[in-house]
């Protein structure tokens, strides 16, 4: 049952005949009260109209006993639908002539209202229930002659059974309406909701077929009603996404299995060919050694890979602090000091500055930087690494006047295992290919950015871009 | 020394096992947590290797269990998953030092002895190595009387290999402890440190101290100390 009401079309149809509901109630209450109103209107203006004659007679022919009793007697049991009572008293309350049956009828003296002054024609009504009749009491007072020296009080009782049986007819009618408005209200509304829905169940369709190898399937937008669209953008741009993010998983794999199957390949090799025959101690120390050298660039490979796959999903790994970038890029430079010196390159420091940022990331970073441009420099030129402070942040340069990049290249550059030609033959001395895209990495978990220039021949700048702590005045 | 390794990779244990032993430590080797505990209650051990993923009960509850206990013992644990939680986790529960697998036996050893070393040992002052002298105080470096110009870093270099003579030093030690680079940096900057400084301490006079051990790392180690070291 908790499913049926987490249902939309359910609480839709709900919806649906309460409203009908609501409408149905309040139309047959108004056409009720309508009725009732204009019957017990009828009934007033007819006791009104027969306080009017009784009033003219007593006061035009106060004698004439005949006539009164004529009307009092006779005229009340004339019409079938309407039969009323007249009671004719004094001031003192006794009564002068009375329709028959009267006193059996078992009206209520009390339960007349105040008599109705002269003046007004329009007399009060009350009503009594008595001995399984209704009636309708109204009372006014008389004048008796025209001199108005006496007063006569009329007391009229109108039986209106027969409109209780009709009102009685109209209720029953009306819940009946009410009832079967409901059901059906109920029943369309739950047809109307589910056809509605159609398009989400058809898009939930859409996405059960979905799986990986189909991801570039897209939802075609325009078959989509208006309210649906944002969510078949959204839907389509993540399926874009995952795409990406697949076809890159999967081109990445391969590179993986590519890289790894060299290293794999040089330690086979080697085992093999040195057990293949005896050989001298030191030879066999030779072999360990080159096998231990590989194991450990199979060790870096691993360690920067994981190091990738984990800033892909960065949960607070992130330890950013404020710190002086001078004086950790002159750490940097003095760890690479004498590798400078060897090569013949003049190692720089340039600007001054704080960067917000995770100082451990913020020196591989820069590190794996300027070990690149030390390795593509020429002997004799000049590796800089210069702070540049921004409107709301830092720039990192790191510029050297190598070879440069060649522009076919550039935006492969940050991809991983990428090398460019003349570091691919010999994998040992050149990166793991993994550097530049740990750059990248790292300036993504800062929400920042990496950006190269590069004139073949002339050199290459790298900048790399630290935004400020958010809310921090500068 | 008395080591307990409580390691279920057969070939991990084994040449973990032989390196220690062959350094001077006696090695006792459990396959699972249970034969750990056991071992561990029942005899007194300057050291535990603990490798995490032993099989039930597994690293971390030998841990608890060991310091609920009482015991002290340093712990010095092998973990493959190199979370950052999982090494505070690690130091948490009472151990004194990790190290992520795949790691360097040299990496390793230098560990297990600074956590076998004794307390309260003071740093010297002055170290000698064969005719090298090193005098902390002075900045001062001279051999056979000759005295020898270092640049800060150099000295910083000699120094740790002096101290820690006989002792094969990995790269990535070497650039932590000098350079202050703690994650596994360009290791090509440690040679080339190294080659400088042979130079100035070595080539000049016949008998090198400084050796590299290939695929290793370096030691300095007087010519009579008996270790045969390779070029």
């Amino acid at each position: 049952m908790t499913f049926r009401y987490r249902s939309i079309a359910f609480r839709l149809t709900l919806l649906y005949s309460a409203v009908a509901l609501l409408t149905l109630v309040t139309v047959a209450a108004v056409l009720y009260w309508a009725v009732v109103n204009s019957v017990t209107q009828d009934d007033q203006r007819f006791l009104s109209e027969k306080i009017h004659v009784l009033r003219s007679m007593l006061e035009q022919r106060p004698s004439d006993q005949s006539l009164l009793e004529e009307e009092v007697k006779w005229e009340t049991g004339v019409l079938p639908h309407a039969r009323y009572f007249v009671r004719i008293s004094n001031r003192q309350g006794q009564v002068l002539q009375a329709t028959p049956g009267f006193d059996r009828s078992g009206i209520d003296e009390a339960n007349f209202p105040e008599p109705a002054n002269l003046d007004t024609t329009l007399a009060p009504v009350s009503r009594q229930k008595a001995q399984g009749r209704s009636y309708l009491l109204t009372a006014a007072i008389a004048r008796l002659g025209a001199s108005g020296a006496d007063k006569r009080v009329l007391q009229l009782a109108l039986d209106v059974s027969h409109e209780d049986i009709i009102f009685a007819e109209f209720r029953r009618i009306a819940w009946m309406v009410v009832m079967a408005g409901l059901v059906l209200s109920a029943v369309l509304g739950g047809l109307v909701a589910r056809r509605g829905l159609a398009p989400i169940r058809a898009m939930a369709d859409a996405a059960a077929r979905t799986s990986a190898s189909r991801l570039h399937h897209q939802l075609d937008s325009d078959q989509w009603p208006a309210e649906l669209q944002p969510l078949v953008t959204e839907f389509n741009g993540m399926l874009q996404r995952l795409d990406e993010a697949f076809s890159r998983i999967s081109g990445f794999s391969a590179d993986l299995a590519h890289e790894l199957r060299t290293p794999l390949n040089n330690l086979m090799g080697e085992a093999e060919v040195t057990l293949s025959r005896a050989r001298s101690e030191e030879e066999y120390r030779d072999a360990l050694g080159s096998i231990l050298e590989e194991c450990q660039r199979l060790s870096r490979m691993t360690d920067s890979l994981l190091f990738l796959a984990r800033s892909d999903n960065p949960a607070g790994q992130l330890h950013r602090e404020w710190f002086s970038a001078r004086e950790e890029l002159l750490t940097i430079a003095d760890f690479y000091d004498a590798v400078a010196e060897e090569a013949g390159i003049n190692l720089t420091v340039q600007g001054e500055g704080e960067v917000f940022a995770d100082r451990e990331l913020f020196r591989r970073a820069v590190t794996n930087l300027v070990s690149n441009a030390i390795r593509h420099s020429p002997v004799d030129s000049e590796v800089c690494l210069r702070l540049k402070p921004g409107a709301n942040g830092m720039e990192v340069w790191v510029e050297d006047a190598g070879s440069g990049v060649p522009p076919e290249a550039q935006a492969q550059l940050f991809d991983r295992f990428f090398r460019a030609e003349a570091d691919r033959r010999n994998a040992s001395s050149g990166g793991s290919g993994l550097g530049l895209a740990i750059v990248k990495s790292i300036m993504k978990l800062h929400q920042g950015s990496v950006r190269l220039t590069s004139q073949p021949g002339e050199g290459t700048r790298v900048r790399l871009w630290f935004a400020d702590e958010q809310g921090r005045a500068v | 020394m008395r080591v307990l390794l409580a390691e279920d990779e057969i070939k991990t244990h084994q040449f973990v096992r032989r390196g220690l032993t062959e350094n001077g430590y006696a090695v006792d080797v459990a396959e699972t947590g249970t034969d750990a505990l056991e071992l561990a209650f029942a005899n007194h051990y300057d050291l535990v290797i603990l490798d995490v993923m032993l099989p039930a009960p597994h690293g971390w509850q030998i841990l608890t269990s060991l310091r609920a206990s009482g015991s002290d013992v340093p712990v010095l644990f092998l973990t493959a998953r190199d979370s950052v939680a999982d090494r505070v986790k690690g130091l948490e529960l009472g151990a004194d030092d990790y190290l992520v697998k795949p790691f360097a036996f040299a990496e390793l050893l230098a560990r297990v002895r600074t956590l076998t070393r004794r307390r309260g040992q003071v740093s010297p002052q002055q170290l000698r190595i064969a005719d090298l002298e090193l005098d902390l105080k002075r900045r001062r470096a001279t051999r056979q009387e000759t005295s020898i110009e270092l640049t800060a870093r150099e000295f910083a270099l000699l120094w740790l290999l002096m101290r820690r003579s006989g002792e094969v030093l990995s790269r990535s030690t070497i650039a932590e402890k000098v350079w202050d680079m703690n994650f596994d940096s360009d290791t090509n900057v440690v040679d080339v440190a190294v080659r400088r400084l042979r130079r100035k301490v070595d080539d000049a006079f016949p008998t090198p101290l400084i050796h590299t051990v290939r695929g290793v790392g370096y030691v300095l180690e007087a010519p009579d100390s008996g270790t045969d070291t390779p070029q």
